[in-house]
C-alpha cells in the first residue's frame, strides 16, 4: 500500500472523518476542517512512528506538515528516503 | 459590587473603554466596543421575546462574536447554553430540546440545521449573516438600541447551563447561577491578582467550566483574554509561540496542555518572561511532566485548582516547591475561602484525617441543580446534615479524597464510572448506551486504560452479529458522541468475560486493554 493510501486509511477509520476513505482525498484540508484536531495529531503521530519506523522532530511538528494526507506522506517520504 | 455577571464588564466598560477586552488572533474589541455590541444584541434578543429566566444557546465558534453572544444573552436576564460545534447534531438537538431553548445565537454557516422544520428553535439569531426569513442578521442588531436593558437580575437567576456526561445515555445539564460564578471568580482575582494589565489566556471552550475563569476574572480586572486558536492545541509549539508572541501573564488549562508543551513545544529553560501564574484544573498533572515544566519556568507560580462543574472550583494548592516524584500525585488543596469541605465515610458520618471518603462540598460555588431532574439534583445535592441548624445544601461530588498530614485533600478515585481524559470528564455508561443503540451490537462494555499524558484511554470491547466491523461501530459512535468520548480502540470479542455472578468482568477487561498497548 502507497504511504498515501496507508494514512488515508488511518484517518477515516481513527480520527474525525466521516465519510468513506475513498471520498477523503489527498488535499482536503485536514486541520482546517478539524478531521485532525488536538485529540487526533498524536495519534497521527504515533502511527507514523511505528508504521513507517521514523521519528517525527520537535521542530517538524508544525501545520505545514499535516495540513492534507498528501504534505504528511511527503514529509515520510522525506525522513524514511522513499 | 457586581452582583451578575454582565456588570463586570459593564463597570469595566465605564472605566477602561479603551481598553482590549478580547483579541482573537488579528482582531480585537474594546471593553466599550464589546459592551455596546452585546447590549444591541441583548436589545435584539429582547423584541424577539427573549427575558430573564430563558434559556438562549450559543452555536458558534470561540470568537469575538462568541463572547458578544454570552454577554448579549446575560444582558437579557437569560441563561447562555453554550453547544460544541463539533458534536454530532442529535446531541446539540437534544440539548436544545432538553432545556426548552427557542432562540439560538449562531453563526453564518452554522445555521441551517437550527432552521430545519422539526428543530425547536424560532428564531436563529447571528452576528454575521443576513436578516432573512427566520434569521436575525447583522442588520437588525446594528439597528437595536445601545441602552442597558434593566431585567431586575439578581444574583440567584441562572447565569448558564453546562451539559456534561450522564450516565444514563444523555447529557445531562448543570444549572448555575451568576452567584456560583462569581464567589469563585471574585476568590480568583483576589488570589491571583488579576489586575487591569494582566493578559489571560482563554484555552477552554466555552461549553467547559474553565472558560468562567478566563472570561470573567478578565472582565472583573479590566484585563484582556487572548481566545488561544484552535490550532494551538494541535501543535505544542504553537502554545509556546502563542505565549510568547502574546506576552500571557496568566495561562489556565487543562494538564494534558501542558503535558505535551513540556514534551514536544520546543520549551525552552527561562521562556515566558511576562507569565507569571500557570493555572490548571479538570485532572491530575503528571508530576513528572509538571516538574519539568516548574524546572524550566523558575519565575512562574502553579497552582492546581479542583472542583467538579457543579462546584466550579472549590479546592485550590498552590504548588510552592518542586513536587518529589516518589510522593505521588500533588494534593487538590484546601477549600477556597467562605467554603466548607466535609470527608464522609459510608455510613454518613465525617471521617478522620488520613481515612478515605467522599468530598462533600457547601458553598456558595454549588450549582442550582440539574436542569428538568428533580431526582437527580435531589440524589446529589442533599440538606447539609452537618450543619442542622442551618438550612443549606450540600453537593456531594463522588469523588473520594483523603487529608494529608498537612491538611490538603488528596483525590483519590471515583465512587462510580465517571472518569477523566484529558480534562473531560465522561461517563463510561454514556459511551456503552450508544453502543448498545447499534442494532448488531448483543454485548458490549468500555473501560478507561490509564494513560501518562491524556489520563485515560477508552478501550471498547463489543460482542455483535455477523458482518459488523470495527469501522462499524465507530461510524456509529460518531453519529452519538462529542469526539473526546468516543473509545480510542474498539475490539470485538466473541463473549465478554463474566465474573462468577454474571456480570462483565471489567477488570479482566481493563487488564487485557492495559496488555495489548504495553
Amino acid at each position: 500500500m502507497s504511504i498515501e493510501m496507508g494514512i488515508r486509511d488511518f484517518i477515516a477509520g481513527e480520527l474525525s472523518w466521516d465519510g468513506s476513505p475513498e471520498d477523503l482525498d489527498l488535499d482536503y484540508p485536514l486541520l482546517e476542517r478539524e478531521v485532525v484536531d488536538s485529540l487526533g495529531i498524536f495519534k497521527i503521530i504515533s502511527f507514523l512512528e511505528t508504521e513507517y519506523d521514523i521519528e517525527i522532530d520537535d521542530e517538524e511538528l508544525i501545520p505545514e506538515n499535516f495540513e492534507s494526507i498528501s504534505k504528511i506522506a511527503g514529509l515520510v517520504a522525506a525522513k524514511t528516503g522513499v | 459590587m457586581s452582583f451578575t455577571l454582565h456588570s463586570l464588564l459593564e463597570r469595566s466598560a465605564d472605566r477602561f473603554p479603551d481598553h482590549p477586552a478580547v483579541v482573537d488572533g488579528a482582531r480585537t474589541i474594546t471593553y466599550a466596543e464589546l459592551d455596546l455590541a452585546a447590549t444591541r444584541l441583548a436589545n435584539t434578543l429582547s423584541e424577539l421575546g427573549v427575558r430573564r429566566g430563558d434559556r438562549v444557546g450559543l452555536y458558534l465558534e470561540k470568537s469575538i462574536e462568541a463572547v458578544i453572544g454570552i454577554y448579549g444573552i446575560l444582558k437579557t436576564g437569560a441563561a447562555y447554553v453554550s453547544i460544541d460545534v463539533k458534536a454530532p447534531i442529535e446531541r446539540s438537538t437534544y440539548i436544545a430540546g432538553d432545556c426548552g431553548m427557542e432562540v439560538m445565537v449562531s453563526e453564518e454557516g452554522r445555521l441551517s440545521v437550527w432552521l430545519e422544520p422539526d428543530s425547536p428553535i424560532r428564531r436563529v439569531v447571528a452576528l454575521d449573516a443576513e436578516t432573512q426569513g427566520n434569521v436575525v442578521g447583522r442588520s437588525t442588531i446594528e439597528a437595536a438600541s445601545d441602552t442597558r436593558l434593566e431585567t431586575g437580575t439578581i444574583d440567584q437567576d441562572l447565569a448558564y447551563i453546562i451539559y456534561t456526561s450522564g450516565s444514563t445515555g444523555a447529557p445531562k445539564g448543570v444549572k448555575l447561577t451568576h452567584r456560583n460564578a462569581l464567589v469563585f471568580v471574585n476568590w480568583a482575582v483576589d488570589e491571583f491578582d488579576v489586575g487591569h494589565t494582566d493578559r489571560l489566556s482563554s484555552h477552554a471552550p466555552f461549553h467547559f467550566d474553565l472558560s468562567i475563569l478566563d472570561l470573567y476574572a478578565a472582565a472583573s480586572a479590566g484585563a484582556t483574554v487572548y481566545l488561544v486558536p484552535p490550532m494551538a492545541s494541535v501543535f505544542p509549539v504553537q502554545i509556546n509561540r502563542f505565549i510568547t508572541e502574546h506576552a500571557i501573564t496568566v495561562w489556565y488549562s487543562v494538564p494534558s496542555i501542558l503535558s505535551m508543551l513540556v514534551q514536544r513545544g520546543k520549551l525552552t529553560h527561562g521562556a515566558f518572561e511576562s507569565l507569571r501564574w500557570v493555572l490548571f484544573a479538570g485532572e491530575v498533572f503528571p508530576t513528572k511532566y509538571l516538574r519539568v515544566l516548574m524546572e524550566r519556568l523558575p519565575h512562574v507560580r502553579f497552582s492546581n485548582l479542583y472542583g467538579p462543574t457543579e462546584t466550579n472550583v472549590c479546592t485550590f494548592y498552590n504548588v510552592e516547591s518542586l513536587p518529589d516524584p516518589a510522593a505521588g500525585d500533588i494534593p487538590i488543596g484546601k477549600t477556597i475561602p467562605n467554603t466548607d469541605g466535609y470527608v464522609v465515610g459510608e455510613d454518613g458520618n465525617r471521617v478522620g484525617r488520613g481515612e478515605v471518603g467522599e468530598l462533600w462540598i457547601r458553598s456558595g460555588t454549588v450549582m442550582a441543580g440539574y436542569w428538568g431532574d428533580p431526582d437527580r439534583t435531589a440524589d446529589r445535592l442533599i440538606d447539609d446534615p452537618f450543619a442542622a441548624e442551618i438550612v443549606d445544601k450540600v453537593y456531594r461530588t463522588g469523588d473520594l479524597v483523603q487529608v494529608d498530614s498537612n491538611g490538603d485533600f488528596v483525590f483519590l478515585g471515583r465512587r462510580d464510572n465517571q472518569i477523566k481524559s484529558r480534562g473531560y470528564r465522561i461517563e463510561l455508561g454514556e459511551v456503552e448506551t450508544a453502543l448498545y443503540r447499534h442494532p448488531d451490537v448483543i454485548e458490549c462494555a468500555v473501560v478507561a486504560v490509564p494513560d501518562d499524558l491524556i489520563t485515560n484511554r477508552l478501550v471498547a470491547f463489543a460482542n455483535v452479529r455477523d458482518g459488523v466491523t470495527t469501522a462499524d461501530l465507530i461510524h456509529h459512535c460518531k453519529q452519538t458522541l462529542v469526539p473526546y468520548m468516543i473509545p480510542e480502540h474498539f475490539e470485538i470479542l466473541e463473549v465478554l468475560p463474566k465474573t462468577s455472578t454474571g456480570k462483565i468482568n471489567r477488570q479482566s477487561l481493563t487488564q487485557s486493554a492495559q496488555g495489548d498497548n504495553t
